[in-house]
């Protein structure tokens, strides 16, 4: 187990963020990490168009809308919504899937920044026994593969499965043919800028997964986490594009909140150091670095300054702030969990 | 240079593997006829990462039934496909 404090005394790499903790690192004799050494301009995945293009190419199907976008209401699917939108001009469905400890501040977001683009909105939420018992499941099990760890936290990753699971299963639904997301490197794979999918593909990936899923949530985890049309027996392609086009603009954070402020967007003041949207944050912080010594946004973080988004000196303000230990507990203490449990 | 022979490829796609995926090969249940789907190794980010990883390193156009082919499940099968293409 490790302590929250010792994240302060880790090697970092000099240049971004990474520690010695994070999985495969290595620094070389100037204290470089090998991910900074290897990291190279992001491109969508090889032999795909542009993004414009692909998103241009969107627009001239006949679908209720042009894009669906996963939008928490948090401040970076919130300038994803205002890029899609005012940017490059689609109809796009938000779509907020309600985990269930959204803070107000976020909901208020959400419904102020549509209104003020003017886009139609969507609100899912879970049933709240299967929500809670897929969070308490992902804090005590092992229901994700060894290399999520180094994306997101436990709640993180299960919170993430059933939102992706969700998106992809509407827009095959409504016929509409791309997913966007406000995600960033360090999330998702740095080449998902714009990367096309089939169902069934992703549904070889997928069994295994499903497979945790159904024995470690029981009943009702196919509602949720099965991708229809994975297992289809025709040959008709059904392509979806998933779009996140934070992966490839280039902003900073800075101009970024600038714009979503003109929107009405305020940062809520419940939802930690390290999150804009939802109250679990510092949970999944706190038991993610207690269980593998290294901070779940750190990938992320690095990738911004990398990026040039942030500054090193502010990835690491809101890598060492602190988790609020009494609400952790509190909400530990919901599911009939201690830290020990973690 | 792009590795090109048949023990290049599988020391270049190994190694990219073990780093990216936290797993040791010849261990942890991942040998060469391993299907690393089936196993757990590889979800379906790490699927589209090492679609990428494979165009990229050498230059293939990777189509739908070839992504749904057994060939791109096991390190084995990707060493005779690369090697067929290149």
């Amino acid at each position: 187990m490790h302590e929250f404090s010792t994240l302060r005394t880790l090697r970092r790499c000099t240049r971004c963020v990474l520690p010695e903790t994070f999985p495969g690192i290595s620094f070389d004799e100037d204290g470089v990490c090998s991910v900074c050494r290897t990291a190279g301009p992001v491109e969508s995945r090889g032999g795909s168009p542009a993004l414009e293009e692909i998103l241009d190419q969107a627009k001239s199907k006949n679908a209720p809308y042009d894009a669906l976008l996963a939008f928490s209401g948090g401040k970076d699917s919130t300038f994803a919504l205002w890029l899609l939108r005012k940017r490059f001009g689609l109809r796009v469905l938000a779509i907020t899937v309600d985990n269930g400890f959204l803070s107000e501040g976020a909901i208020k977001n959400c419904r102020q920044v549509c209104d003020a683009l003017e886009v139609d909105h969507q609100f899912f939420r879970p049933a709240k026994t299967f929500m809670d018992r897929m969070y308490a499941t992902s804090l005590t099990g092992s229901m994700h593969p060894k290399a999520a760890i180094k994306r997101a936290s436990a709640v993180c990753n299960s919170c993430i499965s059933l939102i992706n699971t969700h998106m992809l299963n509407t827009a095959l639904d409504m016929g509409v043919s791309i997913v966007a997301g406000g995600y960033l490197a360090g999330q998702v794979p740095e080449n998902l800028s714009a990367s096309k999918v089939d169902p069934k593909v992703l549904g070889v990936a997928r069994k295994t997964q499903d497979r945790l899923y159904a024995q470690a949530l029981g009943e009702g985890w196919a509602s949720y986490f099965q991708l229809r049309e994975s297992d289809r027996t025709d040959d008709a392609p059904r392509e979806i594009w998933i779009v996140n086009p934070l992966l490839v603009v280039e902003y900073t954070e800075a101009e970024a909140l600038e714009t979503i402020g003109t929107l009405g967007w305020a940062r809520p003041t419940d939802t930690g150091a390290n999150s804009s949207n939802c109250l679990l944050n510092d949970l999944g912080i706190a038991s993610h670095v207690r269980r593998y010594g290294f901070h779940p946004y750190v990938a992320e973080m690095a990738a911004l300054v990398r990026k040039g988004a942030i500054t090193r000196d502010e990835a690491l303000e809101r890598l060492f702030a602190e988790p609020n230990r009494s609400e952790v507990k509190t909400l530990l203490a919901r599911w009939g969990l201690g830290e020990d449990d973690l | 240079m792009v590795e090109t022979t048949p023990e290049e490829i599988q020391n270049a796609l190994v190694g990219y593997i073990e780093e990216n995926f936290l797993v040791k090969f010849g261990a942890d249940g991942f040998f060469g006829n391993t299907n690393y789907f089936e196993a757990g190794i590889v979800d379906s980010y790490g699927m589209i990462e090492l679609f990428n990883f494979l165009e990229t390193t050498w230059g293939l156009a990777l189509t739908d039934e070839d992504m749904l082919s057994p060939s791109l499940s096991s390190v084995d099968g990707v060493v005779a496909l690369v090697s067929e293409r290149m």
